[in-house]
């Protein structure tokens, strides 16, 4: 009997935990120094973030080191392959590699930020909004001039009232969105902590005097060795930005991105059915009421498998390791108050998050600000132009398309471009992105030496 | 400089080798991280149109922040702990349809 949890975050921590409270040894995986993930990122020799801290990530980190003794923690550990099985194939540090028999597998692999070409994005001094924020918490590293905050959702209030408060010079904020409509607000009030916190970083924007532009998104980015001057455009009701009432704005640091979307590229290499789910980031495993997806043995939780936000993730973690703890024959499984507890929320969240998708969620007009030489595949220097051309001469699919122009075929797989590169593929076509085929995926799913594959070896299976 | 530290106790600092100039860096941050604190935005020249290309998403995932560490190309500088003696190198080299 072995138990492998794919990825340390809130859901993968959750559920080795759940496990081990029921008496059942995991092995989890996890490729960051620390376990986490991004939401509950310590510093870079472990202590609390200076920003951004939630103590909820030193608990976390305390239980797994408390349990070691069932929970085999394994961190800065890559998974590069799936197979039938499921087998894993794992790159270790040291250049080291090793195959992995799971006889259940949990997937908790987390989410993507969604980024949105314009010209002048691949500027060094561009960031992603989680970026910027993985650099206060984990490295103390904050913007030190000038900073414009752009994007949609929750993370860009999130970020820029953190900034604020710790000193940072944010001048404005770029907001798709319009303000929330009061459906939406009573929506997010079924969670009224989090409504509060919402309207807590909208206050301090104001009470520091940011100028916070909704309906509008970054259009053009123009810098030398770094980015410099931003034109911003308004937006209409898809996020198309408009001709009329641009305006320019400097920055030293530009942090945009758009909202989550799940990382499937495990559920997709473990063979599992995936649907497309707007209101859960696009692209999500398909799974049923336990977190089980089409694939025998293969569980699926957190952002990983639809983006549900931080409290969903622990949730599904403690409730899916209880389950499976009584599947294995867990004498001890207490099915106790705090799993009611979290049963009884998860409605609740449900319903914050679909106000939540309905205010910010990604909308398809947005892309329609890269120009035709803008860099769509920073990898492979692929411009919009590129994929024009590729299209017109009648590849339809994403993997046609890839073959044809690279797009999605450097170092990091399509993980940054692919939403872009489906946008383009269904505006061509005249389609909803929904009905475009989902992009493929490819073993090794990170680069690995040959010399670290040629250790590839099976791991002796752990005794039950 | 484009970025600053919120840590008001002095980083413990080593040595290490950026293009063949030396540079002191606090040891253990991610190199990413450390090189951003140094004011270094560009880590490596982007593959056909050589432009400038840095960190993106800080996470592992993007590649932007790619250079040569060591010896071995294509290192996440943003999941390298700052090491002493490290030796980076933020030149890439054009393809050899491109050099020739």
């Amino acid at each position: 009997m072995s138990v492998v949890i794919v990825g340390a975050g809130p859901a993968g921590a959750s559920a080795a935990l759940a496990l081990a409270r029921c008496g059942v040894a995991s092995v989890l995986l996890d490729d960051n120094p620390q376990a986490g993930g991004q939401i509950f990122r310590p510093r870079g020799d472990g202590t609390a973030p200076l920003l951004g801290h939630d103590v909820r990530g030193g608990t976390v980190r305390e239980a797994l080191r408390h349990n070691s003794a069932l929970i085999d923690h394994r961190h800065g550990h890559e998974v590069i392959a799936v197979y039938p099985g499921p087998k894993l194939w794992v790159s270790a540090p040291e250049g080291r590699a090793y195959e992995l028999a799971a006889s259940h597998l949990v997937l908790a692999t987390g989410a993507l930020e969604i980024s949105v070409p314009v010209p002048g994005w691949t500027l060094p001094g561009v960031y992603t909004l989680g970026g910027l924020q993985i650099l206060a918490k984990g490295a103390a590293t904050v913007p030190a001039g000038r900073t414009v905050l752009a994007g949609a959702g929750p993370l860009l209030y999130l970020v820029a009232a953190q900034f604020v408060s710790a000193g940072v010079s944010v001048t404005d904020v770029v907001d798709a969105a319009a303000f929330p409509t009061a459906g939406q607000i009573a929506g997010m009030a079924r969670v009224p902590v989090l409504l509060l916190r919402g309207i807590g970083f909208e206050r301090t924007l104001r009470r520091h005097g940011v100028a916070i532009h909704r309906r509008s998104a970054i259009v053009k980015i123009v810098g030398g060795d770094t980015a410099r001057d931003i034109v911003v455009a308004p937006v209409g009701d898809d996020w198309t930005p408009q001709e009329g009432g641009r305006t320019r704005l400097t920055a030293d640091v530009v942090g945009m991105s758009f909202g989550l979307r799940p990382n499937t590229e495990l559920t997709q290499l473990a063979g599992c059915d995936h649907l497309y789910d707007a209101g859960a980031g696009g692209w999500c495993v398909r799974r049923n009421g336990a977190y089980a997806t089409s694939v025998a043995n293969v569980y699926a939780i957190g952002d990983g498998a639809g983006i549900g936000g931080v409290d969903t993730a622990l949730a599904e973690g403690t409730l899916l390791g209880q389950a499976l703890a009584q599947r294995l024959g867990a004498t001890n499984v207490v099915l106790d108050a705090e799993a009611r507890e979290v049963r009884r929320q998860l409605p609740r969240l449900a319903a914050f998050r679909r106000a939540l998708v309905e205010w910010s969620g990604l909308r398809p007009g947005i892309f329609r600000a890269a120009d035709a030489a803008t860099m769509i595949c920073r990898c492979e220097d692929v411009r919009a132009r590129d994929l024009d051309e590729a299209l017109a001469a009648g590849i339809a699919l994403p993997r046609g398309l890839k073959l044809r122009t690279r797009a999605g075929m450097g170092l990091c797989q399509g993980r940054t471009c692919a939403p872009a590169v489906q946008q383009r593929i269904a505006d061509r076509a005249g389609m909803p992105v929904a009905e475009v085929p989902m992009p493929t995926v490819r073993v090794p799913l990170r680069p690995v030496s040959v010399a670290a594959l040629a250790t590839l070896a099976p791991e002796a299976p752990t005794k039950p | 400089m484009l970025f600053r530290s919120l840590d008001p106790s002095p980083p413990s600092l080593v040595e290490v080798t950026v293009d063949g100039q030396p540079l002191r860096l606090p040891v253990g941050m991610p190199l990413a991280a450390a090189l951003l604190n140094a004011g270094i935005a560009t880590v490596h020249r982007s593959v056909r149109a050589d432009e400038p290309r840095g960190p993106l998403c800080l996470m592992g995932s993007c590649f932007q922040c790619v250079a040569v560490v060591d010896g071995v190309v294509n290192q996440r500088t943003c999941r390298l702990p700052v090491r002493a003696g490290m030796v980076i190198e933020r030149h890439t080299p054009p393809l050899p349809e491109e050099a020739a």
